[in-house]
């Protein structure tokens, strides 16, 4: 019995020396290692939500949003049968088989199979419970007014950054930092409270009005279809802010599906793509002639009956005349008259007043791949050139520059920079950012009150732009027209043409100043009749749109307590 | 002698007192572990149900957004409708009027043509 008893407490002795062993074993010397492994095993590392932040139009209307989705991979070295995986998940994903077996047959340990699906699509493929294949959260932008602004907003790719536009542009603001953090996980691999911290991006807030690129958008488009043309630009802003109200762009594309379109269509043309811009560059002339005392507005100008000779080239007015006061020469927008005028100026004075109007510079707009244009300096003149550029021709400018030059005039001589972006916000609402617009001063307000006057006589019935006539209010502006060149054949064509229009309005306190540029219209093409009506409808709604009053009445006095009248009509009516 | 008993039966309770209290200190860490890891799975769940809700809400946000654009609703004023927009040449915009009980219009429009049943007249 006593030897039994010493067998017994000699295995139990060992049994717990054993053990002491282990938990030795397992609590001193392996310590690091398992304590490493059981975190491994209980936390998982994974990206954090983020999400881009929102871009708003001045009304705090979105423009750019967030949607849910979800993304599928796969890790091939896991995938026993490729060629049945292929043909399951070709029944749920809109791909052919063989796309996908090339992605599950790959040697890499990570490949992705299809991105940024909506949750609904991919909850079937949850179910299949296929070994190999894994899911991924993700952000997809959604840009809910599809065409509408589309050549501002830009794009992002599938991995949510910035390509275009404002995306691009404020991709830094707008992009949230991707963060890893550990999540606690049972046994089972059950997720444990992990928080639901979600990372935004900041909100960036347009100068844009949804309504007024609407206005603008329909008015381009209406204004493309008649004609027929190729391409198009509105830009519509306010001249004392640079506050850009709207850009509408034709070709456009929707950013939803940024690949069915080609690149050219993409292109914000407003900025990007220069032209030749005809009368409207007359304006500078006019400028610097009134700055330099070379002119006043009734100086006699002799036309000498519509043609001018310059170097070997003849250059003739559209409408002949004799003798026209200088305010009659832009009226009635005639070369001759404006080349004798550029001529009294000279090429110093008049390329100084070029530059000084901000031509052959960027804007400093905050969109991406602005164009500076391209002026010649003086001394790269040839004797053509004196009666080329001072009527808007060997010179390249965007529609945005000549849009600034108008504006000049409308406010009184400042030169504003033109700005789409009105305030950054963070995630709760704080602004972190305003815009402060910069203007600088490049001529005097009695230039401008004089230019003022004669470009509203350019929309009168005697002018080349009545069509851009508004019922009820006054407004000023120029015409231009200018033959494309054709660099094959290296002279100007005959069949194609630019035709614009840029101006502002109320004239006598201008709350928007807007340019139409149609790009090779069919049938007519000259500005006063293919881009002056489009001036008038845009014009139109959107005085009506911002309940401008007309001038031609008297001010009202009956009081209305918040009523629509018809659609869009008086509503909260004030003067 | 019975002092001595008295003692054993005290160092007895002592004993079994301190076992009772390791026991219930151990079972109340056990049972506190697993009720903040059940009340982690609830939250757990109810993260979920948050997040589902979230993402319901950035749907609806996306609809919202849709459905209130300018070209929609042109298109539905317009073409479903049959309403114009505003001609200017048939609106007269109006001020309030800071003197009290004075009503008149002036412009184009006479009175009768405003609709007046559609609007009321404050008269502070």
């Amino acid at each position: 019995m006593t030897k039994r008893a010493v067998i017994l407490n000699t295995v139990i002795t060992i049994c717990f020396v054993i053990i002491l062993f282990r938990l030795f074993d397992l609590m001193i010397i392996n310590h690091g290692r398992l304590k490493a492994r059981a975190e491994r095993q209980h936390y998982k590392r994974e990206n954090k939500e983020v999400t881009r932040g929102l871009i708003l139009d001045r009304r705090g209307r979105e423009l750019a949003i967030n949607l849910d989705a979800e993304s599928v991979f796969c890790r091939p070295h896991e995938i026993e049968s490729p060629e049945r995986y292929a043909k399951e998940l070709s029944r749920y994903l809109d791909k052919r088989p063989d796309i996908i077996l090339a992605k599950l047959s790959k040697k890499s340990r990570f490949s992705w199979i299809e991105r940024s699906l909506s949750t609904e699509k991919v909850e079937p493929l949850k179910r299949l419970g296929l070994k190999g294949i894994g899911f991924m959260k993700e952000t997809k932008r959604f840009y809910p007014k599809g065409f509408l602004a589309s050549h501002v907003l830009g794009f992002v790719n599938i991995d949510q950054k910035g390509i275009e536009g404002i995306e691009l542009m404020y991709d830094s603001q707008l992009r949230a930092v991707l963060t890893r953090a550990s999540l606690l996980r049972d046994a089972n691999g059950r997720p444990l409270s992990e928080g639901l911290e979600e990372r935004k991006g900041n909100n960036v807030v347009l100068t844009i009005d949804e309504g007024l690129q609407y206005i603008a958008e329909k008015s381009l488009e209406s204004s493309i279809e008649k004609w027929q043309a190729e391409w198009g630009v509105i830009i519509m802003m306010d001249p004392f802010t640079g506050e850009i109200l709207a850009m509408a762009v034709r070709p456009t594309y929707d950013p939803n599906n940024f690949k069915d379109s080609k690149p050219s269509v993409r292109r914000n043309r407003a900025i990007t793509d220069t032209y030749e811009p005809g009368s409207t560059f007359k304006l500078v002339t006019a400028v610097a002639a009134f700055e330099e005392g070379i002119v006043e507005p009734e100086t006699k100008i002799d036309c000498d009956g519509g043609r001018i000779r310059i170097g070997k080239k003849i250059i003739e007015d559209v409408h002949p005349s004799g003798v026209l006061t200088f305010k009659e020469v832009i009226g009635r927008s005639s070369n001759v008259g404006t080349i004798k005028v550029a001529r009294m100026l000279g090429p110093e004075r008049l390329y100084r007043y070029i530059r000084l109007l901000g031509f052959g510079s960027k804007t400093g707009i905050d969109l991406p791949g602005e164009a500076s244009g391209y002026i010649k300096p003086p001394e790269r003149w040839s004797i053509q050139s004196m009666g080329a550029i001072p009527i808007g021709y060997e010179v390249a400018v965007t529609p945005l520059q000549v849009l600034r030059a108008y504006a000049a005039v409308a406010n009184g001589g400042w030169l504003v920079t033109p700005h789409v972006v009105s305030a950054i916000t963070a995630p709760d609402g704080n602004p972190i950012y305003r815009f402060r617009y910069k203007a600088e001063r490049v001529f005097s307000q009695k230039t401008a009150l004089i230019i003022k006057d004669i470009l509203t006589g350019t929309v009168s019935q005697e002018g080349t732009a009545r069509l851009a006539g508004v019922d009820g209010n006054s407004v000023a502006g120029k015409t231009g027209t200018t033959r494309l060149f054709d660099p094959v054949k290296k002279t100007y064509s005959k069949d194609r043409y630019v035709s614009s229009f840029v101006g502002f309005v109320p004239a006598s306190n201008p709350k928007i100043t807007a340019i139409v540029v149609i790009g090779e219209p069919r049938g007519e093409y000259y500005g006063g009749t293919v881009a002056a009506p489009a001036f008038k409808e845009l014009a139109e709604a959107t005085l009506s749109y911002l309940r401008i009053p007309r001038e031609d009445t008297e001010e009202g006095v009956l009081r209305l307590k918040g009523h629509t009248h018809g659609f869009g009509g008086i509503n909260n009516a004030t003067q | 002698m019975i002092y001595s008993k008295k003692r054993n039966v005290l160092k007895y309770y002592e004993w079994f007192l301190l076992f009772f209290l390791i026991v219930a200190g151990l079972f109340t860490i056990i049972w506190l572990r697993s009720a903040i890891t059940a009340l982690e799975y609830n939250i757990a769940s109810l993260e979920e149900r948050k997040k589902e809700i979230l993402k319901e809400r950035k749907e609806l946000l996306a609809q919202r957004a849709s459905l209130s654009s300018s070209h929609r609703i042109y298109e539905i004023a317009v073409k479903r409708q049959g309403l114009a927009f505003p001609d200017r040449r048939y609106i007269s915009l109006i001020k309030r009027n800071e003197s009290p009980q004075v009503v008149s219009v002036r412009g184009k429009i006479k009175l009768d043509e405003l609709f007046l049943d559609d609007f009321s007249f404050s008269h502070r």
